[in-house]
């Protein structure tokens, strides 16, 4: 081949050791100054992200949509089964369907009765999931809302059934959603039967186990599981998933959101209910201050 | 003899494409479930297969740029596993600059070694820093499915060399036969 082996290295010169030395120096550098300031490293990658990744998967549309193709076509082959499937399902639904009309127009007249106003600030924003994280060991996807569209860090992403994660960066164009499997996820969640407060701690696993609960024995496999929405900052009342039980009898969450091909999401617009700092005002009308007579 | 430095520019830039191109393919929302087993780190690949075949090519700025990159996007620590394959990389050029070619096996082990090395190093050094650490069994995986990788890359690294020589070079040139 084209090269000597015989000639003296480049980077065996002074010069060459130097640069090397300065490159060793900088990189450390770069990963104590992360370790100990995150937050405005996490910036610049966002940064790097919201340039690069809108516009590659513009480029690379034609790949994921042949993937999905491909997939699909993979689905032919068992097509009767999962038509037979179908039926069946349809028949049971039909049955819930019936259940749930019944249902509705109970509910609607019950609101009616109490006058409940929902809250109007619960609007949501639709994104595209542009991009997972590329790495075995961390679960986010990247949307192409951001900045401008309004997105701010600590909001819920839905997939239109059940809680998938939550916003962690915001770029000008684009966010970054920590999903539920994540290591770094927590999300303080409670059990709708129960009330029981519990969080889910996500583990890179499909089925992220529920923790700190106060007692698990009466937590039933099949429990739906909520979001508490403890410390302000998370919407409450979005559903989660269902409890489930592993052969060791560890309780995991069956998640509701289909995590198999995250396409769309919505995030969930939310504002911190305002706080009542004082007790006082609330009872009457503030008096003056008494002036200083005598 | 020593390359035109135009060809060591061009041999840079699509070491650079291919890193970037990889790193981004991987980022495709393809399926948004955690993976069952963690697929092989294919840039440490790459870069050790270059670095053993043409190390002046492999600029160290080169391979600190391609790898910066790479932990931008995937979300890693920024600068740790840049380090540890410079490092790794500084140790490979070290160990093959004036030899003759070696019996494909040695390299092969020697490789796998350093790799292995790394990331460990790698481990501990997330260990130290009181970061999360990714799970073991997984992340011997990775590191099994890296070293089985890494002919492959090898391999496909000379293909691209020999067509890129037919192409650039007049035939008269004797250098191409080797």
């Amino acid at each position: 081949m084209a090269r000597d082996r015989n000639t003296p290295d480049r980077y065996s010169t002074a010069l060459g050791r130097l640069m090397l030395g300065a490159l060793v120096v900088m990189l450390l550098g770069l990963f104590l100054l992360w370790r100990i300031d995150s937050p405005r490293i996490e910036r610049l990658r966002m940064e790097i992200t919201d340039r690069v990744i809108p516009n590659f998967s513009a480029i690379m549309a034609p790949v994921t949509s042949a993937a999905n193709i491909l997939r699909s076509a993979r689905s032919y082959t068992r097509i009767y089964q999962q038509n037979q499937e179908l039926r069946r399902e349809l028949q049971q639904m039909k049955a819930w369907k019936e259940a749930a009309l019944q249902r509705e127009q109970e509910n609607a007249r019950l609101l009616d009765l109490n006058n409940v106003r929902l809250d109007p600030k619960f609007t949501k924003i639709t994104g595209v999931v542009l991009a997972d994280s590329g790495s075995p060991f961390r679960q986010t996807v990247l949307l192409n809302v951001g900045r401008r569209d309004g997105i701010v860090d600590g909001w819920a992403a839905i997939d239109g059934i059940g809680l998938v994660g939550r916003i962690a960066g915001v770029g000008e164009r684009t966010s970054r959603v920590i999903l539920l499997t994540d290591t770094s996820s927590r999300i303080a969640v409670s059990i709708e039967s129960n009330g029981q407060r519990a969080m889910i701690v996500g583990d890179n696993t499909s089925r992220p186990p529920l923790e700190f609960l106060e007692t698990p024995e009466t937590v039933r496999p099949g429990d739906r599981v909520v979001t508490s929405g403890d410390g302000g900052v998370f919407p409450s009342g979005l559903l989660v998933g269902q409890v489930t039980q592993t052969q060791s009898g560890r309780l995991r969450v069956r998640l509701a959101a289909d995590m198999q091909r995250l396409e769309f999401l919505r995030v969930v617009r939310h504002q911190p209910r305002e706080a009542i700092p004082t007790a006082g005002d609330l009872v009457g009308v503030q008096l003056p201050e008494p002036r200083g007579e005598p | 003899m020593q390359d035109p430095p135009l060809r060591v520019f061009r041999l840079q830039l699509t070491y650079l494409a291919i890193v970037a191109l990889v790193v981004l393919v991987q980022t495709l929302p393809l399926q948004s479930l955690p993976y069952p087993f963690a697929p092989a780190d294919v840039p440490l690949a790459i870069t050790f297969a270059w670095i053993i075949r043409r190390p002046d090519v492999m600029s160290p700025i080169l391979i600190t740029l391609a790898f910066l990159f790479a932990d931008a996007i995937l979300q890693r620590p920024p600068g740790l596993w840049t380090l540890i394959v410079l490092c790794a990389s500084i140790f490979l050029r070290m160990r093959t600059r004036g030899r003759k070619e070696v019996l494909f096996l040695y390299e092969w082990f020697i490789v796998s070694l350093v790799m292995g090395v790394s990331f460990l190093v790698h481990y501990f050094a997330l260990m130290f820093t009181f970061l999360p650490v990714p799970d073991v069994k997984q992340y011997i995986v990775q590191v099994l499915l890296s070293i089985l990788i890494y002919p492959i890359c090898k391999w496909l690294f000379r293909l691209m060399l020999r067509f890129a020589l037919t192409q650039t070079l007049h035939p008269s040139a004797p250098r191409t036969t080797r």
